[in-house]
């Protein structure tokens, strides 16, 4: 029995021992970060995860995958259960969803204390990210649509790649397409909703209906949206996009883009940072044209286009805010935007040059992107519009707009 | 007098241990579902944005959930879904069963990991196979078949159309869910004395009649259990329906867990969020107070 016991007394030591190492690694205070950084659609993404790795080896780092559709819903859960993603990809021009919610950490500190950081970013830049609460996102590209033409489908056409078109002229474009044969138009269904909330910007007579509209003053139905909603459900029923008819508005991702790179559509709906990964993809099967959005405004000021910054945001429960911000100044440093400025992503960093031909024509409507939209009116209205119209309008017609109108009644109320 | 208080003294000590053997289940089961399930219903009498305190706001959130027709469409298409994959997964499921009893050799064993197979697979993966599969242009399998096999009057938008795509997630959802309730029933089965098919075989019963009048009331109350689990898993179908549609096009194939999801970490609704999954609970019970009532008979001792 006094043989079991200092057996006992002995394990018991040696376990207790055995905790000591697993102290000191724990009391090894080494900053531990999440960085949902890596973004699937990206060309770049793995030279950026290389680099990253590679400036903080010092830091143990969680690099996790950025999902457009799932990226907020994530911040939140792991907020609400006291977990941080230190550092994620966040659209600066969104960040008026997080206001009141305690999320996101305010930069301007920050910002202040490191001034050739501050201004590495593209004039007025900074401001898309900022709100009553502070800077609360980092830009670190611009993104906005644009077409990107197979120029010899054209040519069999009889079209001269034009550099923009108005409305009428982008049917008559489809028409023409349509006559020998091809699919004119492919979108994939995530971004089919660039049509609505294009035509939501560029439908009204000027900017204060606009700006009206984007407040919240002006219905759904009224006659302008209504017509430009009707112009876009037309495009799908006359088979325009790809496959045709309202079954194109559930075309993924690779299947619009493989529609393209075979030669089977002529226009492929692009973001401006995807376009040289694109034409990358195409090669030498065809050569590539970059035509502006389609334009449904009356006059030339009002061509207002859908687009944001991409960019970060760190949430304020992290444990390493330094780190964080370390990090976050080399993602958006010359360093790391020449690489995505390298890819063909146009950056904000005014410190980046490109020798890409196409540099300047992808950036071409930049100055077009308009800093607001309707979608920011609630949680409700963004999802609606962005991923669930045209669908919605094409199945539910007016019932769709009932829709929406409930919404923007309940989001004014607020 | 003695012997009597120290049997009365072993009983308490045999209580206390089972009540000490549970104590761990206990405290998983009141951490992880009673808690969230009181917390549940106090939040969906709540509005709560995530952040901040709760403000009562009584059942307006249920009137909500009852006056919105999206809210609404969504519990329908989950009972819709709920209801048909559970009927294709016990049909299917039973039915394999019995092929499995029927030919029970070697054989069995490799047709058992076949059928079972499908319920080993990941729901993604699933959703992801056959959205390669019902994909709406010429490169989805199914369409190309059809065009290859000179049925180009078949083809058609299965994730598209409104009269399909419920349809085309419960099946898939009840085809995945079989390989279980195989197992369940196939189990049930051969516990079945067979003593019982000799004096069948004794009165000329084939295997139909078998299977009729001796497998089928005898294994009644697994299928009953298998109703009932089926039933849970098919309503709560979140991963399915998200990898294959996202609830869409237009919301025709959103449902309710998606909903749920959206409400709370999308809209920073969490007490309607919480409202809506009441009601699914609710609805869930019914459901499966219903299946079992019309499976409801006879207890079979054997």
């Amino acid at each position: 029995m006094k043989t079991k016991r200092i057996i006992s007394i002995a394990l018991a030591g040696v376990m207790a021992f055995g905790l000591v190492p697993a102290a000191t690694v724990l009391a090894d205070d080494k900053a531990e970060l999440t960085l949902m950084i890596d973004c699937p659609t990206d060309p770049w993404r793995e030279d950026l995860v290389k680099m990253v790795q590679e400036k903080f080896p010092d830091y143990k780092l969680t690099i996790k995958t950025w999902d457009e559709g799932t990226v907020e819903q994530t911040i939140k859960t792991a907020y609400a259960a006291d977990q941080a993603v230190d550092v994620s990809v966040y659209w600066p021009t969104y960040m008026k969803k997080f206001e009141g919610t305690g999320i996101p950490m305010d930069l301007t500190e920050y910002l202040e204390a490191d001034q050739d950081w501050k201004n590495s970013f593209a004039e007025g830049s900074l401001e898309v990210g900022t709100t009553q609460e502070g800077v609360l996102a980092v830009p670190k590209d611009t993104a906005y649509p644009i077409f990107q033409v197979n120029k010899g489908i054209f040519e069999e056409a009889g079209i001269e790649v034009p550099e923009g078109l108005s409305w009428d002229e982008f049917t008559e474009v489809c028409e023409k397409i349509k006559g020998i044969g091809k699919t004119p138009l492919a979108v994939q269904s995530d971004w089919a909703g660039w049509f609505v909330r294009n035509a939501y910007m560029q439908c009204w007579d000027n900017e204060e209906e606009l700006d009206a509209f984007i407040a919240g003053e002006v219905s759904f139905k009224d006659e302008k949206a209504v017509a430009a909603m009707d112009k876009i459900a037309d495009m799908y029923n006359n088979d325009y996009v790809y496959p045709g008819g309202k079954e194109a508005v559930t075309t993924s991702p690779d299947d619009a883009l493989a529609a393209f790179v075979n030669g089977d559509v002529a226009i492929y709906c692009n973001v401006v940072g995807n376009a040289a990964s694109v034409a990358g993809k195409v090669g030498d099967k065809f050569e590539i044209g970059v035509v502006s959005w389609p334009s449904l405004a009356k006059t030339e000021d009002m061509y207002k286009l859908l687009g944001s910054c991409g960019g970060y945001m760190i949430m304020s429960n992290t444990k390493y805010p330094d780190e964080a911000v370390e990090v976050l100044k080399y993602l958006t440093g010359d360093e790391v935007q020449q690489m995505i400025a390298d890819y063909g992503g146009i950056v904000t960093n005014v410190n980046v040059t490109s020798e890409d031909a196409n540099y300047q024509l992808y950036s071409k409507d930049a100055d077009k992107v308009y800093p607001d939209e309707v979608i920011n009116l609630s949680s409700e209205i963004f999802d609606n519009i962005v991923y669930n119209q045209p669908s919605n309008y094409l199945y539910n017609g007016e019932a769709a707009l009932d829709e929406l109108e409930a919404l923007r009644e309940a989001a004014t109320a607020k | 007098m003695k012997k009597r208080h120290k049997a009365a003294g072993v009983n308490r000590k045999i209580i206390f241990a089972g009540f000490l053997f549970m104590l761990p289940a206990f405290l998983v089961i009141l951490i992880t579902i009673l808690i969230p399930l009181v917390w549940n219903l106090y939040l969906s009498f709540c509005e709560w944005n995530g952040g901040g305190s709760t403000v009562f706001i009584g059942v307006e959130n249920y009137i909500k959930s009852f006056t919105t027709q999206g809210t609404r469409d969504a519990i329908y298409h989950s009972i819709f879904i709920g209801i048909i994959s559970t009927l294709v997964s016990v049909m299917l499921g039973v039915a394999f069963a019995l092929a499995l009893f029927r030919i029970q050799n070697r054989l069995s064993s490799v047709a058992r990991v076949i059928f079972y197979s499908p319920s080993m697979i990941p729901m993604t993966v699933l959703g992801l196979l056959f959205t390669f599969i019902f994909a709406s242009s010429d490169k989805g399998l199914l369409n190309a078949i059809l065009a290859a096999t000179g049925m180009d009057f078949l083809k058609h938008a299965w994730l598209s159309d409104k009269s399909t795509v419920l349809w085309v997630i419960a099946v898939i959802q009840g085809w995945r869910s079989s390989g279980t309730i195989m197992m369940l029933s196939y189990t049930a089965m051969l516990n079945i004395p067979d003593s019982l098919f000799e004096s069948a075989e004794l009165e000329g019963c084939g295997f139909v009649k078998k299977s009729r009048y001796i497998i089928l009331p005898l294994i009644k109350q697994t299928i009953r259990l298998a109703l009932s689990m089926t039933l849970v898993w098919a309503f709560k179908t979140y991963d399915l329906v998200w990898t294959m549609t996202q609830g869409g096009p237009a919301n025709m194939s959103m449902t309710a867990p998606i909903m749920m999801i959206k409400t709370g970490f999308s809209y920073n609704q969490y007490g309607y969020a919480a409202a809506i999954g009441m009601i699914c609970t609710v609805l869930i019970g019914i459901c499966i107070i219903i299946g079992r009532s019309l499976l409801r008979g006879e207890n079979y001792e054997y």
